[in-house]
């Protein structure tokens, strides 16, 4: 006795067509679709479709074996640790512009930085050398990058004082 | 991840992978190209996938982004809806049976390439992959009703293209 509707069995038909369903199921599935031209007919396309899948290309899977293995072309490496907060960068980029119009206004004269690198603590640490505020205004970028958050600190509360 | 392990699941899911992709680009060579950046994208998230979904429902997910993504890319699309021509289009005759049945899926699937995306998407994954509505709705992005409506109207659709 054939007691599965259509309906009831349509959801399940493609299993039974792709040779998933086994045992009972797939008993009472057979059952039906020989009783059934309607079901037998969808069977039939289902059947049709399975053995029309596309297999993968030759030599695919070794591809993109070997590109595993590459560095990544898309994702920068992952950034850890500590990161400035925004106001450090913010204040870093106003000290760029002051340091900027102060050497505007001034005449290039040979200054002795000792002082500046005595309130950078251990980031500035060379020599003192006849530097002008021409120079401090094209490499004051980097350096200020490389400041820790107390120098920079520091740094800000002289320029305001 | 231990790379023989990768290489398994490579190995494993790149079938299933490359059909969504060329399901949805049509072409092979950019659905190769799909599959592999798709791959490339999820077997170097691993740590992305949190195990609500199976594997295999996420990685096709995301090889199925990819190859939109890829459509957006280089604005390339589809061909154009069914031709009556290619729909009724009969296997040649007098060729041995074995030619006329392969023939015969042949037109099958080249009508199945015709059928709005969802729908295409919904059959593909349910016939070819044997997945459930609920993870072929993972996939296509909708909900299991929507996903087992698309696979029907699908079905429905191209019984009609073949009688």
């Amino acid at each position: 006795m054939n007691t599965m509707t259509c309906e009831e069995l349509a959801d399940r038909l493609p299993d039974w067509a792709a040779g998933r369903l086994a045992g009972p199921e797939a008993e009472a599935t057979a059952a039906h679709v020989h009783g059934c031209a309607d079901c037998a007919a969808q069977a039939a396309l289902l059947r049709a479709l399975v053995a029309s899948r596309p297999t993968a290309p030759a030599g695919m899977s070794e591809r993109i074996a070997v590109a595993l293995r590459e560095p990544s072309r898309s994702a920068p490496p992952a950034i850890t640790g500590w990161r400035r907060p925004q106001w450090v960068v913010s204040a870093a980029a106003v000290l760029v512009l002051a340091l900027g119009t102060v050497v505007f206004r001034q005449t290039a004269e040979p200054t002795d930085v000792t002082a500046v690198s005595s309130a950078l603590g251990d980031v500035v640490e060379e020599e003192p050398v006849a530097w002008t505020l021409d120079d401090g205004a094209v490499a004051g970028a980097p350096v200020l990058d490389d400041l820790s958050e107390e120098a920079l600190a520091t740094l800000i509360e002289e320029l305001g004082a | 991840m231990d790379p023989e392990a990768l290489n398994e699941l490579v190995t494993l899911h790149q079938a299933s992978a490359y059909r969504v992709a060329l399901g949805i680009l049509g072409s092979e060579a950019d659905a190769q190209d799909a599959t592999q950046d798709g791959m490339l994208r999820a077997l170097r998230g691993l740590a992305g996938f949190r195990g609500d979904a199976s594997f295999r429902t996420w990685l096709l997910a995301i090889v199925a982004n990819e190859a939109r993504s890829l459509i957006r890319r280089s604005a390339r699309r589809r061909e154009a809806p069914l031709d009556e021509d290619v729909a009724g289009e009969a296997p040649g005759r007098g060729v041995a049976e074995g030619v006329v049945l392969q023939a015969e899926e042949a037109r099958v699937r080249a009508m199945l390439a015709r059928l709005p995306e969802k729908q295409r998407l919904a059959v593909q994954l349910r016939v070819d992959e044997g997945l459930s509505f609920r993870e072929v709705g993972e996939v296509i992005g909708s909900t299991e009703g929507a996903a087992r409506v698309n696979y029907h109207h699908g079905i429905r659709r191209l019984r009609e293209w073949l009688e």
